[in-house]
């Protein structure tokens, strides 16, 4: 992978051979000129690229397309999530010729929480194509200048680095691989998972995934997310689906004196864990409402300093 | 089959203000059979909404009709009479059902009694569960018989998302995971190097999406 | 379950507090016999009804009997794995409350519709059920009654 299909610094920094660390910021639910900027100072040198979420959790907010653009004003490398619940291909394409056009370079192509979750439950979803399916129209934009219908762009095509998700805690556990596969073949260029608490399950998909030598065609990233208390991982054990915790973390978390600085020590020693596994590349870390904490995990992660390339 | 079920009898009630006389019109046909909209379910609703005229204070005369086909003209001549006695009917039929009443019967008033739901089964007796969108271009051929685009909350073509847990999709613990259900299947069936290959982009336009649909049959039409 | 009818004439049931109580054969409807010879009286504005199983009251004679004026309708059957018909008395509890419900709907209704289940040695519990749900529903129609 030495040839750089686009500009992204998040490319260059996997391609480099380093570890990556990646964050994330969900948008505000208001038209708020600072929301970005307000928490840019705890991303700054600290990570390589930071996600932008895409309605999260079927909640609207700021778009992430926006949010992108604030980003890069900012100094941020931004990623932009995308999902298929909102969009059918026509606004799909578009968007994705617009933030090319604003000069955001990354892209995370997903399926999206089911609006059932979220503040509009009555609302119609999309789903025209699935995420695979993103992957692929995205991969073909960028590398045969085409769009689905098989016209040919007409300009510059969109040089995105292409994304996705894995999530190895979901079932059916075999299924899980070979959707990887999919992905990879459709055109994933980089994949972020869902956070890890279960490092042994982690490792076990890790290995599967190496025995199929997907961890050469992409680079794989792991998700982390810092537990502020012990109600949290429960409600992330309980009440997030395809999320697995193991009762041990709940527990360490339970007893600590200082609950708060303990999530650290968690999360500090969960990325340690996942970085010594065959594979692995780079971290996600998703901080959820806890921007402020990101410097310290990056730091105490040993992380430091970011590659300036 | 279609499956249905009643709707809020105050939203019924709501659309028959002011009216003297109304029929309540089943459907001996899918309604029936998913106990939404047969004789059962006439009697039962035609007892409800006298009992609820009279808490309004409305004088409201109620017949009971059954139609053995609603969506069907040549069975609906057959309650012309009865369609003619009174101001207004409340159909018991599926979306298909009303609309032919509509169609058919210029002068009346047809009003759903029903909400249409799905394409579906009774897994169980009492319990009825979506089967068909009815997307117009059939993929069971690759799915070891079982549907995502009706039965994955998401309609994902390439497996199942990251909500799948335990067999169950994320929506609901009850629902259950489509693609498990497919996994499942076509490793019974040894068939799993289906599941590797990617699913391109679906044509809508033999759904909903391509505008009302029809079929025309030259060979039947006479 | 049978499919012998439920043959009971409702008739009229003109008074204000009008209830009709269906009783199974096998059971509630023996113990209102013992009742009866005993000397006992159930209510005046009461009719006790024999029906061949209590999973043979649907919907529709329920509902019947509260257009025929009747503002409580009280079914009773046998206890549970005793009914005769497997699933008669199971029936007539879920039918029981899904009538309730629908008619709880209706705004402005007031009104009682219950399952209960007893043996037919049970006169003494029979007496029980019926007082008490006379009572639920004379105090339902006062409090409508005050509220107006």
């Amino acid at each position: 992978m030495s040839n750089l299909k686009t500009k992204s610094r998040l490319e260059k920094v996997l391609a480099a051979g380093e570890f990556a660390v990646c964050g994330e910021m969900g948008p505000t639910r208001g038209a708020d000129r600072d929301a970005v900027s307000r928490h840019a100072e705890d991303y700054v040198g600290y990570v390589d690229a930071v996600n932008f979420t895409d309605n999260q959790t079927a909640i609207v907010r700021l778009s992430s397309v926006a949010a992108c653009v604030m980003a890069k004003r900012e100094g941020l490398e931004p990623v932009m999530q995308m999902t298929c619940r909102d969009r059918n291909r026509l606004a799909l394409q578009a968007d994705i010729l617009g933030a090319a056009a604003l000069g955001i370079r990354n892209v995370l192509c997903l399926s999206g929480d089911h609006q059932q979750f979220g503040d509009q439950p009555g609302s119609k979803n999309v789903y025209d194509i699935d995420s695979i399916q993103l992957l692929q129209t995205v991969a073909r934009m960028r590398d045969e200048r085409e769009f689905l219908s098989g016209e040919k762009l007409e300009g510059a095509e969109p040089r995105m680095f292409i994304g996705a998700a894995a999530n190895p805690f979901a079932d059916p556990f075999e299924y899980r691989v070979i959707r990887l596969a999919k992905k990879v073949a459709a055109g994933a260029d980089f994949i972020q998972t869902q956070a890890v608490y279960d490092v042994q399950r982690f490792e076990r998909w890790m290995q599967a995934v190496c025995d199929r030598y997907l961890h050469e065609e992409t680079y794989i990233l792991a998700g982390v997310i810092p537990p502020k208390s012990a109600g949290a991982l429960r409600y992330m054990k309980n009440s997030v689906s395809g999320m697995r915790v193991p009762d041990e973390l709940i527990r360490r978390l339970a007893q600590a004196d200082n609950p708060r600085e303990e999530g650290v020590r968690i999360c500090v020693e969960l990325m340690q864990q996942v970085r010594e596994i065959d594979g692995v590349r780079g971290v996600h870390i998703m901080p959820v409402m806890w921007e402020e904490i990101l410097p310290t995990l990056v730091d105490k992660a040993g992380l430091l300093p970011r590659p300036q390339l | 089959m279609i499956v249905a079920e009643r709707k809020p009898l105050n939203e019924i009630m709501d659309n028959l203000a002011g009216i003297g006389s109304v029929a309540v019109a089943g459907c001996a046909t899918c309604v029936t059979v998913c106990s939404a909209g047969g004789e059962k379910e006439v009697s039962v609703l035609s007892s409800l909404m006298r009992i609820a005229a009279g808490q309004r204070g409305q004088d409201l005369q109620v017949v009971e009709l059954m139609v053995e086909r609603q969506c069907e003209w040549e069975f609906l001549d057959e309650i012309i009479e009865g369609i003619d006695q009174v101001d207004a009917v409340v159909s018991l039929g599926c979306g298909a059902g009303v609309q032919a009443m509509a169609a058919h019967f210029e002068d009346q008033l047809i009003l759903p009694g029903l909400n249409t739901r799905f394409i579906g089964l009774p897994e169980q007796q009492g319990l009825w569960v979506e089967m068909c969108l009815a997307c117009g271009d059939c993929m069971l051929d690759k799915t070891g018989g079982v549907c995502p685009v009706a039965r994955c909350a998401k309609s994902c073509f390439n497996g199942p998302c990251g909500g799948s847990q335990d067999g169950s999709c994320e929506i609901d613990p009850d629902t259950d995971c489509a693609w498990q259900l497919i996994f499942d299947k076509l490793q019974k069936l040894d068939r799993m190097q289906i599941l590797q290959e990617i699913e391109p982009v679906k044509d809508w336009s033999d759904s909903r999406h391509g505008g009302p649909r029809r079929i025309k049959r030259e060979d039947l039409i006479l | 379950m049978t499919d012998k009818p439920v043959t009971a004439d409702l008739g009229i049931i003109d008074s204000p507090v009008g209830a009709v109580v269906y009783a199974c054969e096998n059971s509630a409807w023996r113990a209102y016999n013992e009742l009866l010879s005993a000397g006992l009286q159930v209510g005046s504005n009461l009719r006790v009804l024999k029906v061949p199983c209590s999973g043979r009251v649907d919907e529709v004679v329920m509902l019947r009997a509260v257009e025929d004026g009747a503002r409580g309708v009280l079914v009773l059957g046998c206890p549970e794995d005793s009914c005769r018909f497997l699933q008669g008395n199971l029936r007539a509890k879920k039918r029981s409350s899904r009538t309730a419900s629908a008619l709880q709907d209706i705004d402005g209704f007031v009104g009682l519709v219950q399952y209960d289940a007893l043996s037919g040695t049970s006169s003494g519990q029979l007496l029980n059920i019926i007082t008490g749900f006379v009572d639920d529903l004379d105090e339902l129609v006062t409090e409508e009654a005050v509220e107006q």
